[in-house]
């Protein structure tokens, strides 16, 4: 009997999508600094267009009129230019998405034609076989089909979105082609942009809604969008992590390029100042958790801007840097700082996200981390001169209502894979965690407090979002702040009322209160104890991983404070020896 | 105005930020390049050779009390004799002047992957052996890992980032011949 096995095909080569990525950042780059020197020129008019004491008359009010209307109409051309540089940034980037893809899929149909001659020789040895050898044969060419098949899709997925990127470019710099283009509000804005641009839902249709929009667009306009309109993708809620990071990096980019070049022409205006600083704070910060790897193994989570908005707050600037992939890890922490932290602090708080990451892939499970710093809300500066604003729980309030709509955009971008979420409130960010989970239905599945001044609304565990059993508390006893909440009904309102409600580790609060103590402790209480929860190797940064990777259960608790009524109160941390990168208590990470 | 007090009072429990952080910092990583260069030294004479030392910084404190600090660790190829190892080194560092403490004392440890605590002066060193896993994959299981720390490692600096600028300070510290 003769026996049909069928070989599938072999696979025609193909062709590396053409062009040089870096050659396009280059032209990009050179785009930009012709955009900034048009917003300089229009600048500069209008300057000239103001009226001066020593001219007046006819002659200089024509004058001002003509330098108006010139810096007028050359504004939109930078803007315009500004579009087609972030267009062909995109453009360059896809571009080294492509090629890598391409060596991915070239790589497979070399493995592809290895197999496929060992097959044949095979069948052609084969004979008179047993039945078992047909069948492993024939299963043997049944794979080899499947594969086949895959490495088609993935070469005419891979053809149609070279095809696209190609259009988008030429449909970028035919779209400002032109003089009346390219002063045009709309000029270097591909049609796919513009199109699916109208389909957005508003912010308050609810993250949902933005997350059902940006799933619903094709990969090419997405590439559009996020060229055309990053301002408004950088921070929409729902958005996934990579998207907001694309687009928010395009943003930090221009900046950089335009007002450092500002700065270097002796053109940048006062108000840009602020800006530039907060510009170059985020690069630091972001620099350090791109090229993060965790000490002692080849881990190199990588880092996204999740949120980059320099104006923010009269200039002291919003921004949230994560240390992984806030897309795919199985569990996800946002860190909530406290007083007097500002865009200059980010790179501080993102070197916390890097230790915290540390520590929860160190003592966790295996699972995939990404820990991010959130700095999305309004900090009490903390000046001396300001202190009389620390107190006053109408920063955390709002900053509670921001961090619980920056976590639901958080769940919305990745709803049918939910990570396990830990929001982490240090000082005054405890407040404003609190109020988050108290007012606002925090979605997180743990919370952790350290260092905390007072629950705000609080007055119990049980009321916060996660229910009880999930609510962590991390305190120094020789944390002044801490000592700021109401401990007990004796010494509620204690410090002339400056505390932000209950103590969090006092057990009428009733939430699992963790070790925190540090060697460096000092003999009393102190504000530098404040700051030690995120230390490498020490025990609250160790519970902090705990938690994180989703073993809050599995902490190293310690005893709550209390309030007899008979004298002060009694933190039973005080008089314990604390540790320092022993494992299992206070080790967070693999070198000592 | 109670409040400006307590505030004045707090900052006053502060360590106060250094007129230069940087050398400060500097002055305690040459004292731990000093310290892990001997401990590479007492490695050798125990006859692990082919060790290698890196110089890290790290942030320490949160903000609005930032600091940084320096730290040195050590890999060495211990085989699979770890408590072997462990022993001879153990000897050596006691010729050098290190003493043991009983940091893992109630630690419950495998006798074949002995650690241990050991200081001279304000240093302090930790040994490992057996490597550990992160992320799920198990790192330097035949190796000896060793950490070199100072006594009041935070130095105080600046709000806002100070960091970066002192990050150039990691570095290989190698042997003194």
């Amino acid at each position: 009997m003769t026996t049909t096995i069928n070989i599938p095909a072999v696979i025609d080569p193909v062709d590396r999508p053409e062009g040089d990525p870096a050659g396009s950042e280059s032209l990009a780059t050179s785009l930009l600094s012709g955009a900034v020197r048009l917003t300089e020129f229009s600048e500069e008019a209008l300057l000239l267009a103001e009226s001066k004491w020593y001219w007046a008359g006819k002659a200089a009010e024509a004058y001002g009129d003509h330098a108006k209307n010139f810096a007028q109409r050359h504004q939109p051309m930078g803007e315009t230019l500004k579009r087609v540089a972030r267009g062909v940034d995109v453009f360059a980037d896809q571009l080294r998405t492509l090629q890598s893809d391409h060596t991915t899929i070239s790589s497979d149909i070399t493995s592809y034609h290895r197999e496929r001659p060992d097959l044949i020789t095979d069948v052609n040895l084969a004979g008179e076989v047993a039945e078992a050898e047909i069948a492993a044969l024939q299963e043997r060419a049944r794979a080899l089909t499947n594969r086949r098949a895959g490495i088609t899709t993935d070469i005419t997925d891979l053809q149609r979105r070279v095809t696209e990127n190609e259009q988008f470019l030429v449909q970028l710099f035919t779209g400002a082609d032109t003089a009346a283009e390219a002063s045009s509000p709309t000029g270097g804005i591909s049609a796919l942009a513009l199109g699916a641009i109208g389909r957005k839902p508003s912010a308050a249709d609810g993250p949902k809604a933005m997350n059902a929009w940006w799933n619903s667009l094709t990969e090419a306009e997405r590439d559009a969008l996020i060229a055309a309109y990053p301002d408004q993708l950088g921070s929409a809620d729902g958005l996934p992590a990579s998207a907001r990071d694309a687009a928010n990096r395009l943003r930090l980019d221009a900046d950089l390029a335009e007002l450092e070049m500002k700065e270097r022409d002796g053109t940048l205006l006062p108000e840009e100042k602020q800006r530039l600083a907060n510009a170059r704070a985020t690069r630091t910060a972001l620099e350090h958790a791109d090229g993060y790897v965790v000490p002692g193994t080849d881990d190199r989570p990588g880092g996204q801007l999740w949120l980059y908005d320099p104006d923010a707050f009269g200039g002291d600037g919003r921004g949230a840097i994560a240390v992984g992939d806030l897309d795919t890890a199985d569990d996800v922490s946002v860190q909530v700082p406290g007083i007097r932290t500002e865009m200059d602090d980010v790179p501080g708080g993102v070197d916390e996200a890097t230790r915290l990451y540390e520590s929860a892939r160190y003592n966790g499970d295996g699972s995939s981390v990404a820990t991010m710093f959130w700095l999305g809300y309004d900090t009490p500066a903390g000046d001396l001169l300001e202190w009389g604003e620390v107190p006053s729980e109408d920063r955390a309030a709002d900053g509670g209502a921001r961090l619980a709509a920056a976590v639901d955009g958080l769940r919305a971008s990745r709803a049918h894979d939910p990570a396990h979420m830990t929001a982490i409130g240090h000082s005054y960010g405890s407040t404003t965690t609190s109020y988050a989970a108290t007012d606002h239905g925090l979605a997180v599945d743990d919370i952790a407090l350290i260092g905390s001044p007072g629950t705000g609304p609080a007055d119990h565990a049980s009321d916060f979002s996660v229910g009880a059993d999930h609510v962590y508390d991390g305190r120094n006893s020789r944390d002044f702040v801490a000592f700021l909440g109401d401990e007990g009904w004796v010494r509620k309102d204690q410090f002339f009322d400056t505390g932000l409600g209950m103590d969090p580790s006092s057990e009428d609060f009733g939430a699992h209160r963790f070790e925190a103590e540090s060697p460096e402790r000092g003999w009393g209480p102190n504000f530098g104890d404040h700051s030690r929860y995120y230390d490498r190797n020490s025990e609250s940064l160790y519970n902090l991983g705990r938690i994180v990777d989703g073993h809050g259960d599995d902490t190293n608790s310690a005893s709550q404070s209390y309030d007899p009524w008979w004298r002060d109160p009694v933190d039973p941390e005080w008089d314990r020896d604390p540790t320092s990168g022993e494992a299992g208590r206070s080790k967070t990470g693999l070198t000592p | 105005m109670g409040a400006v007090g307590l505030l004045a009072f707090l900052l006053s429990g502060c360590s106060p930020v250094p007129s230069n952080p940087r050398a400060v910092l500097e002055a305690k990583a040459a004292a731990i390049d000093s310290a892990t260069q001997d401990v590479l030294d007492s490695l050798r004479a125990a006859g692990l050779d082919d060790a290698t030392a890196k110089g890290h910084v790290d942030g320490c404190q949160s903000e609005p009390t930032p600091g940084v600090s320096y730290r040195a660790g050590i890999s060495a190829k211990a085989g699979s004799d770890l408590a072997g190892a462990f022993d001879a080194l153990v000897e050596q560092l006691d010729a050098s002047g290190w003493k043991p403490t009983d940091a893992y004392r109630d630690v419950k440890m495998d006798p074949a992957k002995p650690m241990g605590r050991f200081v001279r002066d304000d240093i302090t060193l930790d040994v490992a052996t057996g490597g550990a896993s992160s992320g799920g994959v198990w790192y330097g299981a035949d190796e000896m890992q060793l950490g070199v720390t100072i006594k009041d490692y935070c130095v105080r600096v600046p709000d806002g980032g100070y960091i970066s600028k002192v990050r150039d300070l990691a570095k290989d510290i190698l042997p003194r011949s």
